[in-house]
């Protein structure tokens, strides 16, 4: 694996490196064709610098924090619940990161796209409850649902994000609440270069992440946590889907 | 300056083949078992659709859905990605049936069930496995030869396995099988200066195999009869083999257990329809085991 991945990258530098080089030598040509028979430093010096720059390329794409996509996720198949809940993200649900491994990975945003667009689909109606009221100010609502970012995981082609589902009163007593995970696992193949494998790992986390969303809509009909608590409010789970 | 130039070029040249000589250069693939339990024939204004289970790429799908539209026709084909929309969630990669009691429950869901209706969804073939197999190595050397500049290279071996299900949507049963082994590879390395790179594909190869099958399944066309060695230019089937070795064999296979139609793995009530010969002295099990494994 290693020897493929290397010689890989190095052909993707070689041709980062032929390609500004040559656009260079294009350029000098058209713009100087006086240019002294033999002077090869103006080219020593475009190839040194087109290889820096490849390398910090590579560099940066293999170190920096990268931030995973909103999950393009669709409208379900289920009738609405007919309740009306709030949400509230946490600083640190906004925020959160996965910062072990090689490459960090911030999915707070993602996070909070994947519940926006499922939450609102799969109830009447969302309100967003920030900041927390109080007191007398306080909706009615059935509930209002936390989301918490337990972890994500990274194997060999495999990522895996779990996030907690906390329902709360308006007041802020617990509920009830349950676990959904999402994750995906891509088969092991040839690497025909580094910057498919980082690409195969933002497609991986990209699955991951609709899995969730499919794992949170399924888990009101599926969960008997969540199920109970529909039950509690008066609706029935299975006549909704 | 003109030298400089040149050898600029030669090694855009070169570097241009590392990155885009990646192609797909060749195919080996081949059917390794097929078992169809009930006979299927697609309609005019019917359609089918695939769905990939957990570990199936979507390129992989992709292939599927551009083969099975080019024999089908656009018409009769729902693309993996719109079915999924417009199904979501359940036949999200976890979550699709993929045996007759699972669908059985999935279509108890009126919404499910009228979509299915709406879109007017006949088959569903449920495409898993995915499992592949990887060799890597390495060489380098000069082979021998003082003037070869030799500096070295990798390679990689791959070999990936594919199976459908079909799920007919109007009758709730699974009625039939398929797997598809794909092989490819590539190689990188440095041969005289000259890099080079190449793969071969074998999720494509898989692919266009499966779907070839997929297509014949649905539309009622009669199945490759040969059994034996693979072939290194397309598939080769071993469903329903009619080796002229053991006709036996092969009109004792027209027997199919219908409480197997499930999982395929259970066995149950045997009983013979279809074309069955008006006699046959083999005995079911043992002929079919002993041909294609068990139902």
């Amino acid at each position: 694996l290693i020897p493929v991945k290397l010689g890989a990258a190095a052909g993707h530098n070689l041709f980062a490196w032929a390609v500004c080089a040559m656009r260079d030598d294009f350029m000098t040509m058209a713009n100087r064709p006086r240019r002294a028979k033999g002077s090869t430093a103006g080219l020593r010096a475009t190839a040194a610098c087109s290889l820096a720059v490849g390398l910090l390329l590579l560099g940066a794409a293999c170190s920096a924090e990268r931030q995973a996509e909103p999950p393009d996720l669709p409208a379900p198949l289920v009738k609405r619940i007919p309740l009306k809940i709030g949400v509230h993200y946490t600083p640190g649900f906004r925020q959160a990161r996965q910062t072990s491994g090689r490459r960090p990975w911030k999915v707070g945003d993602a996070s909070v796209a994947l519940f926006e667009a499922t939450l609102d689909n799969l109830f009447a109606e969302v309100v967003h409850v920030d900041p927390w009221p109080s007191g007398d100010k306080a909706p009615a609502l059935a509930a209002v649902i936390v989301p918490e970012v337990l972890g994500i995981d990274f194997g060999a082609g495999q990522v895996s994000i779990r996030y907690a589902v906390e329902l709360f009163s308006t007041r802020g007593e617990r509920i009830t609440g349950w676990k959904i995970e999402g994750q995906w696992t891509t088969p092991p193949g040839p690497p025909i270069s580094l910057w498919a494998a980082i690409g195969a790992e933002q497609a991986n986390m990209r699955h991951a992440m609709r899995a969730a969303g499919a794992a949170l809509v399924e888990s009101f009909y599926s969960d008997p946590t969540a199920r109970a608590w529909l039950e509690a409010n008066g609706v029935a789970p299975d006549s909704l889907k | 300056m003109r030298r400089g130039f040149l050898s600029q070029g030669a090694l855009l040249l070169a570097a241009a083949f590392v990155l885009f000589g990646c192609g797909v250069t060749g195919k080996v693939s081949r059917v390794d078992e097929q078992r169809q339990i009930a006979p299927a024939r697609i309609a005019s204004g019917d359609a089918v659709t695939i769905v990939g289970l957990v570990g199936i790429r979507d390129e992989t799908l992709d292939c599927i859905d551009d083969e099975l539209r080019g024999l089908l026709g656009d018409s009769q084909v729902i693309r993996h990605a719109e079915f999924r929309d417009r199904m979501f969630p359940w036949f999200e990669p976890d979550l699709a049936p993929t045996d007759t009691e699972s669908l059985g429950k999935r279509m108890l869901q009126p919404l499910v069930a009228q979509r299915i209706a709406e879109l007017h969804v006949r088959y569903v073939v449920t495409i898993g496995g995915g499992e592949t197999s990887v060799q890597e190595g390495s060489w380098g050397g000069g082979f021998g030869n003082p003037y070869a500049i030799v500096i070295g290279g990798a390679y990689s071996t791959e070999k990936i396995m594919l199976s459908a299900t079909l799920l007919d949507m109007r009758q709730l049963r699974s009625v039939g099988r398929i797997e598809a082994e794909g092989k490819g590879g590539s190689r990188m390395g440095v041969i005289v200066i000259i890099p080079y790179a190449y793969s071969v594909s074998s999720e494509k190869a898989a692919c266009q195999s499966i779907a070839r099958r997929i297509a014949n399944y649905v539309t009622g066309k009669p199945q490759a009869p040969a059994v034996g060695r693979p072939r290194l230019d397309g598939t080769q089937a071993t469903f329903f083999a009619r080796s002229p070795s053991s006709p036996a064999a092969s009109s004792a296979c027209l027997m199919r257990s219908i409480s197997a139609a499930g999982n395929f793995i259970s066995g149950g009530r045997t009983v013979a329809r279809g074309s069955l010969p008006s006699s046959t002295s083999a005995s079911f099990m043992r002929l079919c085991m002993s041909t294609h494994g068990s139902l």
